[in-house]
């Protein structure tokens, strides 16, 4: 009984504890023709409400890994919603086979990768990239 | 001239139980029930195909290929009526037992497979709780091919929700709402999947989303005996969300195909007695007859729902009418407030058949002089069943439910509900092998939601 409670402390502890403050980077590629968004259009974009750049081609939205505890955080600063909240959120949309939530590499190296190769990607970074292949579009302050 | 045998309805004998309620045979849906019976194996057996697929394809279009599913543990004590078996949705299995595993158990797992951003490919399979006249099939909740010519257009075709009320299009997923399941006295009889296609439109205005759908197709309505074809189904959403706020229109019509077998004896003797020279007699008959034989019958839907997010309030509210084949009105209303990871929620629900109670008449003393006392017995027994069928299709009940769910991590809620339902006389069509007497009952839930 005693370890049952303390697994749900520590559960309590992990889901509520206070990320370490950053900001967060959108970045495409630099040859993406998209010069700046809005957080209601960043917000759109990583929450399936939209697919589309302004000039109406097909954004490919990239994410760190499902439980990442930068994710949470990233997802707090744009949404304000914990990391269940938005889960819950994308269950609604995934499972009603409206919309996939933004495909999950393993790391920010990765996603900065990607984003360099293809234009029409879009990710998210919790550091300043400075590499001249690729374009903030937006800070989000947390 | 001379009515069918007693035997040939003496399966509606038993009361209650006997008839399939226009209920049952209202558009229901194909997702479904029962764990029990000879279906689980088949079902095991379908999963494992759907699995072996599944890993097999994986491994060679990783990329491409999304797999993801979600589930509940749920239990729940019903106290009720002796024989009276609470139902999730008027197609589950009738279970009388006062613990229940099977009524929100479920499990759900969906592979997506997107070769690009234009086409994508869904299919999503559920085991859960069966009843004998559901086939393999119908663990299949959708399965579809969906193009999008660009980022605004959406066209679907294969098995789809049927995409007209609030959680219509996850009433499997209990991880992505509040309650321990869909307020009964609304969604216990709303249909939820198409086979057919759908064509949505979307406008990101401003922060403003509106999303236009149309819909037209078939679906199955599955009771625990019968299987009714409703065809055509055709229908428009349309909905609205900015700050918080989701408003969301929708209009269905649909047709019953068939009327279940079992009530074919009785509407042809109902037939012969809409002849005889008797005009009380043979004019109750032919209403009777009308009021039973529902197929090609059009039934709309028409449905309003709202839901407010502000701060840690939520709130949302549906409401439905519908005329022609059972013609009800229902609607809920929900509040929850949020502490930390902890929802504490409160729900009011109700529903209303408009139709008034059906007398039955005395067809015995009237037909006596004309036909002798054992054919106008068999006559008043024809009667008594008809009155009884259209009666027990009236749903008049009302909930009030109060509960909680912790997310326990951002995959796992823990949620526990108290129900307090009240059902009145000849109003208790969603319950399973009740009688129609008036009844109140408690349902104390717990339940663990999850998503993979």
């Amino acid at each position: 009984m005693r370890t049952l409670l303390l697994t749900l402390l520590m559960v309590l502890a992990v889901t509520t504890a206070p990320c370490a403050r950053a900001d967060f980077y959108i970045v495409v590629q630099a040859g993406n023709p998209q010069r700046s968004l809005t957080q209601k259009e960043v917000l759109d974009l990583f929450m399936g409400r939209s697919r589309a750049f302004s000039n109406g081609d097909f954004a490919l939205i990239f994410d760190l890994p499902r439980d990442s505890r930068k994710r949470a955080a990233f997802y707090h600063a744009l949404t304000g919603m914990t990391l269940a909240q938005v889960n819950s959120y994308w269950s609604r949309l995934m499972f009603s086979g409206q919309s996939m939530p933004p495909q999950s590499l393993p790391d920010e190296a990765t996603i900065i990768g990607i984003v360099k190769r293809n234009p029409n990607a879009i990710g998210w970074l919790s550091s300043e990239p400075n590499d001249k292949q690729l374009r903030t579009l937006l800070v989000i302050k947390e | 001239m001379v009515p069918a045998s007693q035997s040939d309805w003496s399966c509606f004998a038993d009361g209650r139980s006997g008839p399939p309620t226009q209920h049952d045979r209202a558009m229901g849906s194909v997702r479904s029930q029962g764990w029990v019976g000879r279906r689980a194996r088949d079902v095991a057996t379908f999963g494992l195909g759907v699995l072996g697929c599944v890993f097999y394809t994986t491994a060679s279009f990783a990329e491409d290929f999304h797999i993801s599913g979600f589930g509940t543990v749920g239990l729940a004590k019903v106290d009720a009526p002796v024989g009276w078996g609470y139902r999730r949705d008027i197609s589950q299995q009738i279970d009388h037992n006062t613990f229940r595993a099977d009524l929100d158990s479920r499990l759900g797992v969906q592979v997506n497979y997107a070769p690009s951003s234009q086409f994508e490919l869904v299919v999503q399979a559920i085991v859960s709780p069966r009843t004998e006249a559901s086939e393999t099939s119908d663990s299949i909740e959708w399965a579809f091919a969906a193009y999008r010519p660009n980022p605004n257009w959406t066209l679907r075709v294969g098995r789809v929700n049927l995409d007209a009320f609030l959680l219509s299009d996850h009433l499997n997923v209990g991880f992505s709402y509040d309650l321990a399941r869909p307020p009964v006295e609304f969604y216990a009889q709303l249909p939820s999947t198409l086979d057919g296609a759908d064509l949505a439109r979307v406008w990101n205005h401003g922060g403003t989303l509106w999303r236009v759908k149309a819909f037209a197709g078939r679906t199955t309505s599955i009771s625990d005996t019968d299987r009714i074809e409703v065809r055509p189904v055709v229908g428009l959403m349309a909905s609205r969300e900015a700050g918080g706020l989701l408003l969301r229109a929708s209009v269905i019509r649909a047709k019953l195909a068939n009327i279940p077998p079992e009530l074919q004896p009785l509407l042809e003797a109902l037939d012969q007695f809409s002849l005889l020279p008797v005009p009380d007699v043979a004019a109750q008959a032919s209403v009777f007859r009308s009021q039973l034989d529902l197929a090609g019958t059009p039934s709309t839907y028409w449905a309003l729902g709202v839901q407010y997010e502000q701060a840690a309030w939520l709130w949302s509210g549906e409401f439905t009418h519908v005329s022609g084949i059972s013609v009800f009105s229902a609607g809920y209303a929900t509040v929850g407030r949020r502490f930390g990871p902890v929802t504490v929620f409160g729900l009011a629900s109700g529903v209303v058949t408009s139709q008034s109670t059906v007398a039955t008449p005395d067809w015995q003393s009237e037909l006596t002089p004309l036909l002798g006392p054992d054919l106008a017995q068999q006559a008043q027994q024809a009667a008594t069943f008809a009155a009884l069928a259209l009666n027990s299709n009236s749903t008049k009940q009302r909930a009030l439910a109060v509960g909680a769910r912790w997310d326990l991590t951002g995959r796992l809620a823990l949620k526990a509900q108290w129900d307090h339902i009240r059902t009145e006389a000849n109003g208790t069509a969603l319950w399973g092998g009740s009688s129609l007497d008036a009844a109140h009952a408690n349902v104390a839930s717990v339940a663990l939601d999850f998503i993979f």
